[in-house]
């Protein structure tokens, strides 16, 4: 019986003993948890600044690629339309990129959504913006340049010598437009501030049919694939002319004059360049979509009513010689911002 | 054994020397804990305040950073900065809607917008800041804003004469100090924080796409009675490109057609 009398003491010691232990360790226990709870804030916060930056490299990334289309895949529209599962560095950080055109018509302005995220967690970071290619040159001439009412730019014109005439120019005009009288929605700069190289395209860089000395094209004689002449092209007698050019190559090259005479019609996508240019007063409608690069003269007669529509398409015109070259000397967000995140799959 | 049970209790139970001892014991244990609990309670709370108060703070910072990030153009002004965060309706021109206002309030620093509403079928009416007078009270308003206007301060009054007046204009303070941090409004004991010495700059003159905000930043803790136990002042810089341009709209300081 003493010995048992023992045990009920030493027990109820270590009931004590267990008591306050337990007081101490809920009291560390909550501390504990709430100093974790401030550490899990404060990771979340730093993930979250880890996502806005990477979703900024994005943006910054998207514009890369749209102004130095060259190595990208275009999709149906011609232009690259974004990726995803994108890392900048090895990790579980991921973007992905959609880039759309906001107005069809309008190729020098692109909507880029850029979303980042880590992989395996909820946290993610969404940004929008609006890409302007700019100055994109839909018209470069290196000397005079007449331009009459029925020939219409939406592009930058660039003219090494003077710009005259009363054509519509939807852009802005690098060079002497003192004598120019017609609609004209941007700027006049100097030449000197267009700081944008020269396409380097000659027969050695081509993809398509060469010919080393003049030709003429009528009906009897119609290309529809990329050309280059080394020499003069006369294109007329009602010719019909539809080239597209392939990825990263032009679609027209003419080391000598080009001229597009007697009801003949030239419809170009990509990059046309010329020694020279003449277009007489019979000849057919004119659509270059991409640029036209005319080292001379260009002279439209001013009776001609065409029309002429040169379109500024960075992506259509860009080539890749023996460097890469685009028509688009820059570019710029024309905004940014934050979008509600998309529902995740 | 019928002689033996007043011996086997007193065997079983505690004397009272062991049940004072055990209670002293106790007793000095549990008063430390309890103090120990009592100081980590409050040294808990304070930091958490702190902590609070930071992240609040770090909150401002990334929404400053964000605002001058992606605006098109930042104007400086009598007070502070203006921003030009978008050209919202494509109209190359600056409206009152698609300005923001980082100002100083006291010893805060907030972030002002104004939101216009156009109820459908209402013509909605734009007006320049000379033509304002012509509003009504339920007109739906475009307000085109100059460049001259911005950086005189003069956007941001007009903007809030017509949020008071117009129905169809909120003013809306996108960022602030929550008011118990606030030292100009919450005298209570806590965590306080004033921002001073507030400067802005462009950081290579000719290129407005590089700026900079700085800030003294003071944090400080006031006990009961307004006395302040710790006090720490700390120089930020919020350095940022802006991401966007508008110097296809804005020749000479004042905004001029484009191709846009």
């Amino acid at each position: 019986m003493k010995h048992n009398g023992a045990n009920v003491r030493s027990g109820a010691v270590l009931l004590v003993v267990l008591f306050v232990s337990m007081v101490v360790a809920l009291l560390s226990m909550t501390v504990l948890v709430r100093a974790n709870r401030q550490v899990l804030v404060a990771g979340g916060s730093a993930a979250k600044l880890e996502l806005d930056y990477l979703a900024e490299a994005g943006l910054v990334h998207a514009k890369a690629l749209l102004l130095h289309p060259h190595d990208v895949a275009a999709g149906a529209d011609g232009y690259w339309q974004g990726g995803e599962g994108l890392q900048i560095e090895a990790g579980d950080c991921y973007y992905d990129l959609t880039v759309t055109r906001p107005d069809v018509d309008d190729r020098c302005t692109y909507r880029i959504t850029s979303r980042s995220y880590r992989s395996g967690s909820g946290v993610q970071s969404n940004l929008e913006a609006d890409l302007r290619l700019d100055p994109c040159i839909a018209l470069r001439t290196g000397a005079d340049a007449s331009l009459p009412g029925s020939v219409t730019i939406r592009g930058d014109v660039y003219c090494g010598g003077v710009l005259s005439g009363s054509a519509t120019l939807y852009g802005d005009v690098f060079g002497n437009a003192d004598a120019f009288t017609g609609l004209r929605t941007g700027r006049e700069y100097a030449a000197t501030d267009l700081n944008l190289t020269l396409p380097d395209v000659n027969a050695d860089h081509f993809s398509g049919s060469i010919f080393e000395e003049d030709l003429t094209i009528d009906p009897n004689n119609i290309y529809d694939r990329p050309i280059c002449v080394v020499g003069n092209l006369t294109i007329t007698d009602g010719a019909i002319i539809n080239i597209s050019a392939d990825k990263n190559y032009p679609a027209l090259v003419v080391t000598g004059e080009l001229s597009i005479e007697s009801g003949a019609q030239l419809d170009a996508r990509g990059l046309v360049k010329a020694g020279s240019m003449r277009v007489e007063a019979s000849a057919g409608r004119v659509s270059v979509l991409g640029a036209l690069f005319v080292d001379g003269g260009m002279v439209v007669d001013g009776s001609y009513v065409g029309p002429i529509t040169i379109t500024a398409d960075p992506m259509s015109a860009a080539v890749k010689t023996s460097n890469s070259w685009s028509p688009a000397a820059g570019g710029f967000f024309k905004y940014v911002k934050r979008v509600e995140a998309a529902p995740s799959e | 054994m019928a002689t033996h049970p007043a011996k086997q209790n007193q065997r079983s139970g505690f004397t009272v020397a062991e049940l004072l001892v055990t209670m002293m014991v106790s007793g000095i244990v549990l008063a430390a804990v309890a103090t120990l609990a009592y100081a980590t309670g409050k040294a808990d709370t304070a930091l958490d305040d702190v902590l609070t108060g930071q992240r609040f703070l770090q909150a401002d910072m990334r929404r400053i950073r964000d605002a001058l990030r992606h605006s098109r153009r930042v104007f400086v002004t009598p007070n502070c900065i203006a921003l030009w965060r978008a050209d919202d309706n494509g109209d190359n021109k600056i409206n009152g809607s698609e300005l923001q206002f980082l100002r100083t309030v006291g010893s805060d620093l907030r972030l002002h917008e104004f939101r216009f509403h156009y109820p459908s079928g209402q013509t909605i009416k734009h007006l320049t800041i000379p033509t304002l007078g012509d509003a009504a009270a339920e007109d739906a308003i475009v307000l085109e804003v100059s460049v001259a206007e911005i950086e005189s301060d003069t956007a941001f009054h007009e903007l809030d004469n017509l949020a008071r007046f117009n129905l169809n204009t909120d003013a809306c303070t996108l960022m602030r100090l929550p008011d118990r941090y606030n030292p100009d409004i919450c005298t209570d004991p806590g965590v306080k924080v004033a921002y001073s010495n507030i400067d802005f700059s462009l950081l290579s003159g000719a290129m407005p796409q590089y700026v900079n905000l700085g800030y003294d930043l003071t944090v400080k803790r006031v006990r009961q009675g307004g006395q302040v136990t710790g006090q720490t002042t700390v120089r930020y810089n919020v350095p940022a490109v802006l991401l966007c341009s508008a110097d296809n709209l804005i020749l000479s300081g004042e905004i001029v057609s484009d191709d846009d």
